[in-house]
């Protein structure tokens, strides 16, 4: 048996994992040996976040593979940890009232929403096909209790079940995915993977083989089931609806942003040389692009017909999954850039959207349905602006982060190739501009009607609110709008990072 | 390549057929005389007691599924304990920090009131 070591550098390079894991357990034990439930976890799940972020920050001095080249430590990584960093601290900014007056275990929310993060930091920096298999389990096992934290609700057990059940059968693709795709290469290093592609070959074996089709199939069935992506999303409606509306948010964000690092570090980098056969790259090529576009058809026009925000938000995020597909679909850099950027500006607008629909629900999943809405502009402006600011950029309308985000993802579509489907991606999104622009209509220019007392009137008390505004929920408001509006108005910001990011 | 694995469909069609066929020759050859002992319910000899449907508290599957968790620990030290001289100081470090982690959970289950049975 050959030695194993771990030096120093290894240590270093896995700090925002170990912060995050570290800070799960001490919030863990701290709400165990609290008598009387505090909001301390959530300040410590914060600072963790935070604490996370930096280390990642710090990390881009010091890049390279380590753990015998099990875990990647680059610019990439790192950008991911400080990503699901800043999803984790917005979302439990969102939290801190939301749980309490909904008598949610405070400090279970706090170290599952951590632990989801490790899982997310290992998926986003696997080299190995086992430490992205362990990063997705690490993920997913801590979603799903996340899912069913109103243990006394029905719709919550309802998701929390539905989700683990499909999501062990998923599972079990991508871990068959994953000995299929050994079974061709002799292993599961990615880099290895990436240099039998680049030699000719050991490339013509691997590529004429049915393994590898099969093998890639699995992996894409895998990951297309965690980013809800369209034959394998009947879970994200039920699942989004019944969770606890800031969980939710998260799922579809950080979640979708962890799978999403994964798919490209393995369809982008790893399997990259794959452009060298021309035939076998437009079969990959045209593999994910059919799965974009019949995401992003089936979430948008099945959007047009929900009258629940959570659903509608959830369909919008089937689409979604859609467009970032796309773009992996370029598979080169470019491509994987632009889902970057996507992943970046679609964590800020969505998680704002989902904030707005958890400030405005009311007890018991009441408040949810549009028509709620009504009236929300007199009574409620700033909320209703920040909601229509989070709807105008989930549409993708100029002055807001997604636009650039959905320019670069079909720019880099467009130029490698795809130009048909960008064009029918583009048709997809005007489908959607229908039912993001109701959601303005309804809140500015409808009125509450009689005997259905709108949302907007429960300030008064008669009804308790269960978001209710607090410091912490306008915080992480304003800081997803000043981003998106920072992101729309100078892109500079999302190019420059994209840059560094892949210097050579 | 895929077929390397037809010998294992083989055995699996016939490892399959084997049982049915064993599980069902006996029922096929064998005469039919039922009397009202051989009829009635085998507990180990005892004259059954009660019904088989019988609930049981939801804290047993709490418990239950404690259990394994300790149980799977257990399991992974035993190939540990067989070969740590080999390995090294660092497989030592490795297990006792996967020990502690459990202890850990261990004293987040006591403390939460999960072993408490009322």
């Amino acid at each position: 048996m050959t030695g194993f070591t771990v030096s120093a550098r290894d240590i270093y390079g896995v700090m925002p994992l170990l912060i995050l894991a570290g800070t799960g357990l001490v919030v863990l034990l701290w709400d165990a040996f609290e008598k009387v439930p505090t909001r301390t976890p959530l300040f410590l799940t914060i600072l963790g976040a935070i604490a996370a972020g930096a280390a990642a920050i710090i990390n881009l001095g010091n890049t390279g593979r380590i753990f015998n080249g099990m875990i990647l430590n680059d610019a990439f990584a790192n950008y991911y940890a400080v990503l699901f960093s800043v999803g984790v601290v917005i979302a439990v900014l969102l939290a801190e009232r939301y749980l309490k007056e909904e008598e949610v275990l405070v400090g279970e929310f706090s170290g599952l929403t951590l632990f989801s993060a490790c899982g997310m930091v290992m998926l986003a920096s696997g080299n190995d096909l086992i430490i992205t298999f362990l990063g997705l389990e690490t993920m997913s096992i801590a979603f799903y209790v996340l899912a069913g934290l109103f243990r006394r609700r029905r719709e919550s057990n309802e998701a929390a079940l539905k989700y683990f059940l499909l999501g062990a059968f998923s599972t079990g693709f991508f871990l068959y995915g994953i000995a299929l795709m050994y079974g061709t290469f002799a292993s599961t290093n990615l880099d290895t993977i990436s240099k039998a592609l680049e030699n000719p070959t050991t490339a013509h074996a691997a590529l004429t083989s049915p393994m590898f089709w099969m093998a890639a199939g699995m992996l894409l069935v895998g990951f297309s089931f965690k980013v809800a992506a369209f034959p394998f999303h009947q879970w994200a409606p039920d699942v989004y609806e019944g969770a606890p509306t800031v969980v939710s948010g998260f799922f579809s964000t950080a979640g979708k942003a962890g799978a999403f690092a994964a798919l490209i570090l393995i369809f982008n980098i790893a399997l990259g040389p794959i452009a060298l056969d021309p035939g076998a790259f437009t079969k990959m090529q045209t593999l994910l692009a059919i799965l974009a576009l019949a995401s992003m058809f089936y979430g948008n026009i099945t959007a047009l017909s929900q009258m629940n925000i959570k659903r509608m938000l959830a369909y919008s995020s089937v689409a979604h999954a859609g467009y970032m597909l796309l773009g992996a679909a370029a598979l080169n850099k470019e491509g994987s850039t632009s889902v970057t950027i996507y992943l970046s500006v679609y964590t800020l607008m969505q998680m704002g959207a989902f904030g707005v629909v958890a400030l405005l629900e009311k007890e018991s999943g009441r408040g949810l349905e549009l028509n709620d809405y009504a009236g929300l502009g007199r009574r409620r402006p700033w909320l209703a602006f920040i909601m229509s600011i989070m709807m105008l950029s989930l549409t993708g309308i100029p002055p807001f982060g997604g636009f650039f985000a959905k320019y670069y993802v079909f720019a880099a579509a467009i130029r490698s190739g795809l130009t048909v489907y960008a064009v029918l991606g583009m048709i997809a999104t005007l489908i959607s501009v229908y039912f993001y622009l109701r959601v303005m209509v309804v809140m500015y220019f409808r009125e509450p009607e009689e005997g259905t007392a709108g949302i907007a009137v429960s300030g008064s008390g008669t009804v308790a609110v269960v978001g209710g505004d607090t410091i912490s929920a306008w915080t992480a408001l304003a800081l997803a709008a000043i981003g998106l509006l920072a992101t729309g108005l100078f892109p500079i910001i999302l190019t420059d990072v994209a840059k560094t990011f892949y210097a050579p | 390549m895929l077929s390397n694995y037809i010998p294992i469909v083989l055995m699996m069609v016939i490892a399959i057929g084997f049982g049915i066929l064993m599980a069902n020759l006996s029922k096929w050859l064998g005469p039919k005389r039922p009397n009202f002992q051989k009829l009635s319910t085998y507990e180990s000899g005892m004259i059954p007691v009660g019904t088989t449907r019988e609930r049981v508290s939801v804290k047993y599957y709490v418990v239950g599924m404690l259990f394994i968790i300790f149980d799977i620990e257990l399991v992974f030290l035993y190939p540990w304990a067989v070969t740590f001289d080999k390995v090294g100081a660092f497989a030592i470090g490795e297990m006792f920090l996967f020990i502690v982690l459990l202890f850990i959970g261990y004293i987040y289950i006591l403390k939460k009131g999960a072993l408490e049975w009322d």
